[in-house]
């Protein structure tokens, strides 16, 4: 896993954690697929798109969001785009 | 280069009107109890007001409007263009400005102007209405504003059924030499155009016997090709992407500081884009007041609703900087820079019937 520019993985998931309050500390793994939590709605999508803004700098799409199957692949996703 | 200013027209009067009928989030079927809890506490959105069939755009810009003319004891003559921007017009044609100059009883002679804009539509309206004005020197001219943006909806649709809501505005400028600037910046990007969108029903889709079939898209959302489909984390995409670029560039542009202005008016679509909003300037809340909880996403009169219902005491009393900003359907977004002095901003008028 792993991205050496940009975020460490620990602290991308940490970061997720403190904007989806509803999801239990510790729930989320570099595996884990958001859209399969109990609590996932499209809420918490707008706040996971707004979250990387604030703590990175970076925006993305809808059609990348629904690209990606888990954390990840977010987290590489955001990592490419701050590359860039 | 989406820049300009304006220095010899004022704004000088807001009016809106709601439909007196109220909906709340929590009553509806598409949501549980405590999804509407959490709508309201994530999106910031209680209650919408929802016209009944007989009360369209027209009928709440009209009241709105009459409102101003009695309130300032202007005659319908002295009114010398009328521009109407709505998305919801009475009919598909004519537009609805040579509707609202009868009902008004503008002269014929008026300089009468249909514009079809989304949510960014109060700026583009102003600058529209303010630009001919400058030119033509046309001394007084209304702006109407409104959407009964629940009547694309899908009832099947939980995307949108809880965000929407139906509501009309009026605005006057007035022609001044040496008034203040009003500074616009405005943009658009047709990459985004189906963000926001009403597929069926247009010259591209015309309406026939499909147009009405209700398909499921999603768990819970299902709409036809006449109803209006949003992505919104494409809306949010595309705000953060241009709207704060857009508002900073207005600042620079007209050499103002981001505490310039005493209030940022934005579209309210939901409280997440207002909360990232605020974020992204720098500024404190309470400088961008909200209108959300109580009266939903009004679509293209979002702003003057805010204006009339939470500034509306302390704009006629005094003078204050006002920077605008609006986004949606398109993509488009605008943002418009502007003072104001003592003007007339009536308290939200309610409305259950078009007036006669």
């Amino acid at each position: 896993m792993g991205s050496t520019v940009g975020i460490e993985v620990q602290l991308f998931i940490e970061n997720l954690e403190r904007h989806l309050t509803n999801v239990a500390p510790g729930r989320l793994q570099s595996e884990t697929c958001l859209r399969d939590l109990p609590e996932w709605d499209s809420l918490q999508a707008l706040v996971v798109v707004a979250s990387f803004d604030w703590d990175y700098g970076v925006t993305i799409s809808a059609d990348e969001f629904a690209g990606t199957r888990n954390i990840h692949d977010l987290h590489d996703l955001v990592t490419k785009k701050l590359q860039r | 280069m989406g820049y300009f200013s304006i220095s010899n027209i004022r704004l000088t009067a807001v009016a809106a009107a709601v439909p007196s009928q109220q909906v709340c989030n929590e009553s509806l079927e598409l949501l549980s109890e405590n999804e509407a809890k959490a709508f309201a506490r994530t999106v910031g959105i209680r209650t919408r007001r929802v016209a009944p069939p007989a009360v369209c755009a027209s009928d709440l810009c009209v009241a709105a409007a009459q409102r101003i003319l009695d309130s300032r004891s202007l005659e319908a003559a002295q009114i010398g263009a009328l521009v109407f921007l709505t998305q919801t017009p009475d009919y598909p044609l004519p537009g609805n400005s040579t509707l609202a100059q009868r009902r008004l009883g503008l002269s014929s002679s008026s300089y009468l102007l249909d514009v079809n804009q989304g949510c960014a539509g109060y700026v583009y309206g102003l600058a529209s209405l303010a630009c001919l004005m400058s030119a033509a020197k046309i001394s007084k001219g209304l702006l109407l504003v409104g959407d009964t943006i629940t009547r694309l909806l899908s009832p099947k649709d939980r995307s949108t059924v809880p965000i929407f809501s139906d509501a009309g505005s009026a605005t006057l400028l007035e022609f001044a030499p040496h008034a203040e600037a009003m500074h616009f910046n405005l943009g658009g990007e047709g990459e985004g155009a189906g963000v926001i969108h009403v597929p069926g029903g247009g010259a591209r889709e015309p309406f026939g016997p499909d147009s009405l079939l209700i398909s499921e898209q999603l768990n819970d959302l299902s709409r036809a090709p006449i109803h209006l489909a949003m992505c919104g984390i494409d809306v949010l995409h595309y705000v953060l992407k241009y709207v704060a670029p857009n508002i900073r560039e207005l600042l620079v542009s007209a050499n103002a500081d981001i505490d310039a202005p005493d209030y940022y008016i934005f579209h309210q679509a939901n409280r997440v884009l207002n909360e990232c909003l605020v974020k992204k300037l720098g500024i404190v809340p309470h400088k961008a007041p909200e209108t959300l909880l109580e009266y939903g996403n009004t679509s293209c009169a979002t702003i003057p609703v805010t204006i009339c219902h939470r500034l509306g005491t302390e704009l006629s009393s005094s003078k204050r900087t006002l920077l605008l900003s609006g986004f949606g359907a398109g993509f488009s977004w605008g943002s418009a820079l502007l003072t104001t002095d003592s003007i007339l901003c009536s308290e939200l008028l309610e409305l259950d019937a078009p007036a006669s």
